[in-house]
């Protein structure tokens, strides 16, 4: 018990970086895989971007203590999403409903009747959703318009989109729970 | 700071809050103090870290939902919304299935106005231990009527309850299970037959019936529950022995031995009544039998006259605080235990307590913040 183990000096001897950043990235694989795919809509993408988050972390001059770390294995990845996004729909030239529509229905796991279910389950989710609210959601978490984009459209503050797709996740969270319970 | 901007209109509840980061951290362009302060957030605590997966999870799944079949709400749709995203969606729309419930009022006493209404649903997932909502084959809601005001509520179950002026009653109905609570006041409930039992839990008890009718009320520390049909079983549902030691005697189990000893085992107590059968329980003397001329004045209130014989005063001031939504303070304790015997009118209980001193030797006076004070008049 001579050495505390549990706390790491703020500013760490370059060093040890590397293992301490090894460390951090295993603890935080999963979650940072899980992050990416809700943003990129395909594993494996998630996975090359983590892996590039990774190296530019390594590439740090100066490491700073491990919250900052975290902090920016997490922004760093969201940026390198966020160019890979703009580039794919550069270069694939295709309108954002269909890059959206063909990004969800590709991986579908299930078939059949299952499938079939399960998608009437969700739309009649949506469905349920008030008018106003259901329009900031579709448009924002399916047609992939920016918050600002959908409060310009609906003459509304970016502040009350932000609130009515908040409360739309809410609600979907709790619908799902009742069907899979 | 650097907290303040980002946790800014950060909402309440863990779940809340998940989304709320969940949607900043999917917008372009965040400041590295967002994710500083959102790993902050998400290490806090293992809950905070579940239900970030859970909103993750959501939002991934409601994806699979192509947008080519999502139907966007028309322009007049969005224009007769009136959901202002100041409350959870499933509070607003139990909100507005309640209003389309009260239309019909079936007003053949009195004028058993359907103003009040229900309140709020959903989010009592932890009330009667209910670890998930059944959506939608659970209904939830909280009924509270108005002051002044009898509500009578069609429950889904074809159940009917009619409740007292200023009383408060929650109600849960699964597939299982009918379970009610009366948080204050008192109600009748015309329970429909159906298999799942119907439970009305008041205070420390619990009354459970398949169908009849029967009265419960809060009466002060004592509930009381009087059948009018059929049979039901009532259950403490806080042992003497535990309520003996909240009393503050501080000497714990000393209490009352004669009583405790026959709770030794199942810690519960319970008793069956028949139609025209009252009982009450409290917890310093357990079940007490209510003789039967006496229970059949318990439904009276449901034509707006409550008789009272030998009730202690603090008892009826707590009737008439809720027919008149206003509170009345008894400051000296001998006043509280009067004996009042008479009616109470729904309709005149504010003329009734100027009248009170008439009746009893107190007098009536009100405080600057509207309290009415009750006291012995000497």
């Amino acid at each position: 018990m001579s050495a505390p183990e549990s706390t790491a000096p703020p500013q760490p001897a370059p060093a040890d970086a590397g293992t301490r950043i090894a460390a951090l990235f295993e603890a935080h694989n999963r979650t940072l895989l899980r992050f990416l795919n809700c943003r990129l809509r395909s594993p494996q993408e998630a996975k090359e971007v983590a892996q590039e988050a990774y190296v530019r972390l390594l590439q740090l001059d100066s490491p700073g203590g491990i919250g900052y770390l975290r902090a920016f294995l997490f922004k760093t990845a969201a940026n390198l999403a966020v160019d890979r996004l703009k580039s794919a729909r550069r270069r694939e030239r295709i309108d954002q409903l269909e890059f959206f529509h063909e990004q969800a229905a590709a991986p579908s796991p299930e078939s059949g009747i299952a499938a079939e279910q399960e998608l009437s389950t969700l739309l009649s989710i949506i469905e349920e959703l008030p008018p106003k609210c259901r329009y900031a959601f579709i448009k924002h978490r399916f047609y992939g318009n920016s918050l600002r984009e959908v409060a310009a459209a609906m003459n509304l503050s970016e502040r009350m989109v932000r609130l009515y797709v908040e409360r739309a996740l809410t609600y979907c969270r709790i619908r799902l729970e009742g069907v899979d319970a | 700071m650097r907290n303040l901007e980002s946790m800014k209109d950060i909402p309440q509840t863990t779940s809340d809050q998940a989304a709320s980061w969940f949607l900043r951290l999917q917008e372009e362009t965040q400041v590295e103090a967002v994710f500083v302060d959102w790993q902050h957030w998400l290490t806090a605590s293992s809950e905070h870290r579940l239900a970030y997966e859970k909103i993750e999870d959501v939002a991934l799944r409601m994806r699979t939902a192509p947008a080519s079949m999502l139907r966007l709400p028309s322009a007049l749709e969005m224009l007769n919304d009136d959901y202002d995203g100041s409350q959870p969606i499933a509070e607003w729309k139990q909100g507005l299935a309640g209003s389309i419930r009260q239309r019909p009022a079936t007003a053949h006493r009195l004028r058993y106005a359907a103003a009040a209404g229900l309140i709020l649903t959903l989010g009592l997932g932890s009330w009667l231990g209910a670890r998930h909502m059944n959506f939608p084959a659970d209904s939830v809601a909280v009924y509270r009527a108005a002051a002044w005001q009898q509500q009578t509520i069609a429950l889904p179950d074809g159940s009917r309850v009619t409740l007292d002026a200023g009383s408060i009653l929650k109600t849960r109905l699964t597939s299982r299970q009918r379970l009610l609570q009366l948080d204050r006041g008192e109600a009748y409930f015309e329970v429909a037959r159906d298999a799942r039992p119907f439970s009305v839990s008041a205070g420390i008890t619990q009354v459970t019936a398949l169908g009849t009718a029967f009265n419960v009320k809060l009466n002060g520390e004592r509930t009381i529950v009087a059948v009018i049909e059929g049979k039901v079983s009532v259950t403490a549902t806080a042992p003497l022995a535990e309520a003996a030691d909240d009393t503050g005697a501080g000497s714990s189990g000393s209490a009352a031995p004669n009583l405790i000893a026959g709770l030794k085992d199942t810690r519960r107590l319970s008793t069956q009544l028949s139609a025209g059968e009252a009982v009450s329980y409290g917890a310093d003397s357990g079940f007490d039998a209510i003789p039967s001329e006496q229970a059949s004045l318990a439904t009276g209130w449901l034509s707006g006259r409550r008789q009272y014989r030998n009730e202690p005063l603090r008892n009826v001031l707590a009737d008439v605080d809720r027919y008149t939504g206003r509170h009345t303070e008894i400051t000296d304790s001998a006043a509280g235990e009067l004996k009042f015997t008479g009616t109470l009118n729904l309709h005149n209980s504010a003329a009734w307590l100027q009248g009170l001193s008439v009746a009893l030797p107190v007098r009536v006076t009100e405080d600057d913040t509207g309290t009415l004070i009750v006291e012995m008049a000497h």
